[in-house]
């Protein structure tokens, strides 16, 4: 009994902390804006303090909650991210108009639907979890209430969650029916127990492509990418950058869990679909993003490449592939906070700062954030040492490990077309002469934001060590048998 | 047939740990002019640039001279930390000298220094100075990583990094779009050849992982590669080729280094001459075990170094920029190198690149020296009689040119010679006759150069003329220290044959062997006569020739129709590339973007919405068929993908 509070401790603080940032928003004028976004970063350091103190192995609440190391290991970065997420909003938000009180609390409660996401070893949870987070993203990426595009995004992306919420709900049902349980361990148990055969083999088929669907949309795979490109642009920049690295985190989380612990026994029909998933996905991602002139749409469609590469580990299934997902999903993480991060310090109201072109000649005007910025683009190639180039590395040679040769062919011919777009932005900070009216210099916060993302980035590459050590530990646990 | 290569000697091991400031001081260099160049003006961006270098020289040459003055085989090893770790992968950051890494660092070292002191003088006038000298550092230290890293994911830790130095150094005028482009160019080409160096070692990595040895340091891998299976060690060893004919510009990767020349001449001389091009050498040298472990890899690297050879020469005829005629006789002196690799003289090779780094190094800023007398004047049919101007300049280019086309007794002679009697007497006549044709045309077009730039009469315009005087001694100075290097740089491989007793070879014997040539003297020194009477003919022809003046060109031309076209276009490689891999590429992406990725929300921005109630408008989107067009794409998404994983059970099942 006290384990199971001890366990599930950090979320219960987690959710009464939020609650609490709700009321203090309402009593706080503009002014004290500042102070709820710090409230917001102590409550996510506590939380993430707390999951690593009351870490324990097995599972609690009716086998429905872990507080595992894997689920230790995505409180770490849920909660680092939405911190870094909440610091670069700070000048952002009151630049842009935006000074509504439930920003921080809902940014908080997203977060909180990660950890869930990630600690849950029951599918109904899982899908709470999922939904305490798309939620909260729904109405963060429409929060700028006047923005046409901002809601339009919001819009969309709402119809098209509730579509793919609904089938993933669907597809647990389906899966209930015939393993009649919830619990991962338990479908894994029956599924492998039992042979399927005729009807119900389909209906397992069935709710294992709807259980994929449901993730697959959050983590932006193709065909259900399509939402990405648009709500990533249409959403505040410090709301895209949350989405394109937590939502992402949590996507996989769950994703992992369910396809290598849940369906587990289904591997023989998962592993091409997910091959064909991750090949797909990769090379479409990078093949448009070629022709992109708006940098969050490129960067959108970077993050729909990535997916494919972190899919490129999720096929292969296996414990170094597991934990070499994980490894990528932090140096990710980094480098896409940083960039994001620039073009929030530097976005002004009626300036997006969100073209490429924006950037132009940003080495002689912001040397620093420029060269910033370069940093995260050569390590989103994969560009040794950078924390990209290890994610890519490890994530390559454990799927080379698991026989994926050609899928890791497909993979290195993608890092060689991806360097083409995210060199454009080197060549334009770098190459291209700055236009007259010269950007504003960059914000304090948010500049230290970018500032640590590049300290992380080059570290995750010069000295991955501790980060894949303690990858290595969170997934040990996860897979059966 | 082959001549038989003696043993590889055991290494004998010598902890250090002063091996990591080599690389790390230029890095240093760069922090520093990154944080205070600006402040603390040229003087000190220039005197510390050049002084971190000489302090990697010096310790370059401390761990020369152990592996010099100890027995056979030392190695000196400097272990930093243990870099990557997880699973079977492991990598540490191990720095490691023996003979062959020795005399790569001592010519990056060496011939990096004085390009550094050469470029004091040359970018004098430039506004981004300390920008520029930040790039040159890192360059270095990426180079020396390179060539220092005792296994592979460190090697492509420097292998990326000199490929990133040298895009931004292309790229460094940047007020020329054309520059700007040319530097993407060398570096996506580059990538190419990355992605084929990746999978190289990915193969050969769980190869290794077969045999109970998961690692990638050079020394297991050579030790190793003969119990690999056939097909590991064969596409291991071509992947890896790939990889190297990116960065050191054979066929069918060489695109990139002629459009490289857009940077700066001091770059164009160390790193597109004497270092970052001969990367691709070295990893094929200091990977012999494996490469002698997959013969028909090997094979592939001697024809592509010849036929290389042969074809950038003949393209070096037509050229009419000084630096470009430099370029492609640089892809072309790369290919002799690849030759001799290709033929088991990897001694060879490395002689010709360190004989190479000297004499190009050289050319490529005696170049830079005319061009900068001549404000920026780069074409030679607009050149003529400069030696009068500049004797310095004159009379090093001449030593330079006699090198690089083998004159007896100098640098050029000697390595050249080496590279094509091991190819004859490994029985490889066709690779021998295509080095021998290639040596007269090198003879022939740098004749070309040299007659056309420096006697006769001058050709342009006459306020150049007047205005033209000698570069300053930053500038001189290296050119002579060059010059001595181009002509005696070759004595510490004279064959036996002619008296000598090969040292050079001696030397590097313990890391990769010894080519015993096994030929009588009198066939050597036929051989011999038969190059050197080669290089006579093309020099004696272009003599003749173009001291007339370019006007010669024409001959050319009438003799060789169409074919000349070509070669002055080089072979039009460019428009296949543009046809076959660009265009479809960006048309795809245009394609996908505008069919499967609509973009709905730009429609919105751009039309007169802006007054609209927002929420009504997103409403009337989704009723008028956008979101509808999303949703049904992702109901098509769920039936295919039930449908496929009904056929992968499907398949599963009756497999």
């Amino acid at each position: 009994m006290t384990q199971a509070i001890n366990s599930g401790l950090p979320l219960i603080v987690a959710c009464s902390w939020a609650l609490l940032l709700i009321v203090v928003e309402m009593f706080s004028g503009d002014r004290r804006f500042v102070g709820v976004a710090w409230m917001g970063v102590i409550g996510l350091a506590v939380t993430a303090a707390m999951s690593v103190h009351y870490a324990s192995v097995p599972a609690v609440y009716g086998n429905a909650l872990a507080l595992d190391g894997y689920a230790v290991y995505f409180n770490l970065l849920a909660c680092t991210l939405g911190a870094a997420a909440m610091l670069l909003s700070i000048d952002y938000l009151g630049d842009a108009g935006i000074v509504r009180g439930e920003y921080y609390s809902l940014m908080f409660f997203a977060v909180i639907g990660v950890v869930i996401m990630a600690a849950a070893t029951d599918l109904i949870v899982m899908f709470i979890g999922l939904e305490t987070m798309s939620m909260a993203v729904y109405v963060l990426a429409g929060i700028r209430k006047s923005d046409l595009r901002s809601n339009e995004a919001a819009l969309k992306y709402f119809l098209l969650g509730a579509l793919a919420s609904a089938l993933l709900l669907y597809g647990v049902a389906l899966l209930y029916t015939i393993t009649g349980s919830t619990v991962l361990a338990d479908v894994s148990k029956a599924l492998s127990d039992t042979q399927h055969a005729g009807a119900d083999h389909l209906v397992l088929l069935l709710a294992t492509g709807l259980v994929l669907i449901g993730f697959g949309f959050k983590i932006a795979a193709v065909p259900f990418h399509l939402w990405a490109p648009d709500v990533y642009e249409g959403a505040p920049t410090t709301v895209t950058a949350f989405m394109a690295t937590a939502v992402k985190a949590g996507g996989f989380a769950a994703l992992m869990r369910t396809v290598l612990v849940a369906l587990a026994p289904m591997r023989a029909e998962l592993a091409p679909v997910l091959w064909g998933a991750a090949a797909v996905t990769m090379t479409l991602g990078n093949v448009v993003a070629l022709r992109q002139t708006s940098l969050k749409r490129m960067l959108a469609y970077s993050s729909i490449a990535h997916t494919g590469y972190l899919l490129v580990g999720v096929t292969a299934g296996t414990n170094e592939a597991g934990s070499s997902v994980l490894f990528y999903l932090a140096a990710y993480g980094a480098m896409n906070i940083g960039a994001f991060g620039v073009m929030a310090a530097l976005a002004r109201r009626g300036r997006g700062c969100e073209k490429i072109s924006d950037f132009s000649g940003l080495a002689q005007t912001h040397p620093a954030m420029a060269c910033a910025m370069a940093l995260f683009m050569l390590s989103l190639t994969g560009i040794p040492p950078l924390g990209g180039f290890v994610g890519k590395l490890y994530v390559f040679t454990a799927a080379m490990h698991a026989g994926l040769v050609w899928l890791v062919v497909i993979a290195a011919l993608n890092s060689v077309v991806s360097a083409a777009y995210y060199l454009g932005v080197v060549r334009t900070m770098y190459f291209d002469n700055a236009p007259a009216d010269v950007l504003p210099p960059a914000r304090p916060y948010a500049a230290v934001v970018v500032a640590v993302a590049a300290v992380v980035t080059i570290l995750l590459g010069v000295a991955p060590s501790p980060v894949l050590g303690s990858a290595a530990r969170a997934f040990s646990k996860v897979l059966l048998g | 047939m082959h001549a038989a290569a003696t043993e590889v000697t055991a290494s004998l091991p010598i902890a250090v740990s002063y091996l990591r400031y080599i690389p790390l001081a230029p890095l240093v260099g760069v922090l520093f002019h990154v944080a205070l160049g600006y402040r603390l003006g040229r003087r000190a961006v220039g005197l510390v640039a050049c002084a971190a270098v000489a302090v990697s020289f010096a310790l370059a040459a401390k761990a020369f001279l152990t592996v010099l003055g100890s027995a056979a085989g030392t190695v000196v090893t400097d272990n930093v930390y243990q870099w990557l770790s997880s699973g079977e992968f492991t990598a540490n950051v191990t720095f490691s000298v023996d003979a062959l890494s020795s005399v790569m660092i001592m010519v990056v070292t060496g011939v990096g220094f004085l390009i550094h002191l050469y470029s004091i003088g040359y970018m004098a006038h430039e506004e981004d100075y300390a920008r520029f000298f930040a790039y040159l550092n890192l360059f270095t230290a990426a180079m020396l990583v390179l060539v220092l890293a005792d296994n592979l994911p460190l090697m492509f830790v420097g292998w990326e990094g000199v490929g990133l130095c040298s895009y931004l150094l292309i790229g460094f005028w940047y007020t020329d779009p054309e520059k700007a482009s040319a530097g993407k160019k060398a570096f996506l080409v580059n990538r190419i050849g990355d992605a084929g160096f990746v999978l190289g070692a990915f193969t050969i990595f769980w190869a290794l992982v077969d045999l109970g040895q998961g690692s990638l340091t050079f020394a297991t891998i050579n030790a190793r590669a003969a119990e690999l299976p056939a097909w590991a060690s064969l596409a291991g060893a071509l992947l890896l080729f790939v990889g190297a004919t990116g960065k050191s510009a054979q066929i069918p990767l060489y695109v990139w280094l002629p459009d490289a020349m857009a940077g700066p001449t001091p770059v164009s001389a160390l790193i597109h001459a004497a270092t970052m091009v001969t990367a691709g050498v070295y990893m094929v040298a200091r990977l012999h075990g494996l490469f002698e472990a997959a013969p028909a890899a090997l094979q592939v690297v001697g024809i592509v170094g010849a036929a290389t050879a042969l074809l950038a020469a003949t393209i070096g005829i037509a050229q009419t920029d000084i630096k470009k005629v430099l370029a492609y006789s640089t892809v072309s002196q790369l290919g002799y190198m690849f030759l001799a690799l290709g033929v088991g003289a990897y001694g060879a090779g490395i002689f010709h690149v360190m004989t190479h780094a000297f004499f190009k190094a050289l050319l490529f800023l005696g170049a830079g020296s005319v061009i900068h007398g001549l404000h920026d004047e780069q074409d030679i049919r607009r050149m003529g009689g400069v030696a009068q101007k500049m004797p310095i300049t004159h009379a090093t280019f001449a030593l330079g040119v006699l090198a690089i086309a083998g004159v007896p007794g100098l640098s050029g002679f000697f390595s050249k010679d080496e590279i094509l009697a091991s190819a004859y007497a490994g029985g490889h006549f066709g690779l021998w006759i295509c080095g021998v044709l290639g040596a007269s045309i090198t003879a022939f077009y740098m004749t070309r150069l040299y007659v056309l730039t420096f006697r006769g009469k001058f050709r342009g315009d006459h306020h150049k003329w007047d205005h033209a005087h000698e570069s300053p001694i930053q500038m001189t100075l290296p050119l002579m220290v060059l010059a001595a290097l181009a002509v005696v740089g070759g004595y510490v491989g004279v064959p036996e044959v002619l008296g000598g007793n090969n040292a050079f070879a001696e030397y590097l014997a313990p890391s990769v062997g010894h080519h015993q040539l096994g030929l009588a003297a009198g066939t050597e020194l036929m051989l011999m006569g038969i190059s050197v009477a080669a290089a006579l003919t093309g020099i004696g022809l272009a003599w003749v020739m173009y001291s007339k003046g370019p006007d010669a060109d024409l001959i050319l031309k009438n003799k060789l129709g169409g074919l000349y076209q070509q070669m002055r276009e080089a072979y039009n490689i460019d428009a296949v590339y543009d046809a076959l891999v660009v265009q479809p590429l960006m048309r795809a992406s245009d394609a996908l973007w505008h069919s499967v990725d609509v973009r709905v929300i730009d429609g919105v921005a751009n039309g007169t919405a802006a007054a609209v109630n927002s929420a009504g408008e997103g409403w009337r989107r989704w009723s008028t068929g956008n979101v509808q067009h999303y949703m049904l794409t992702v109901l098509v998404g769920v039936a295919a993908l039930i449908l496929a994983l009904t056929l992968s059970s499907l398949i599963g099942v009756a497999g």
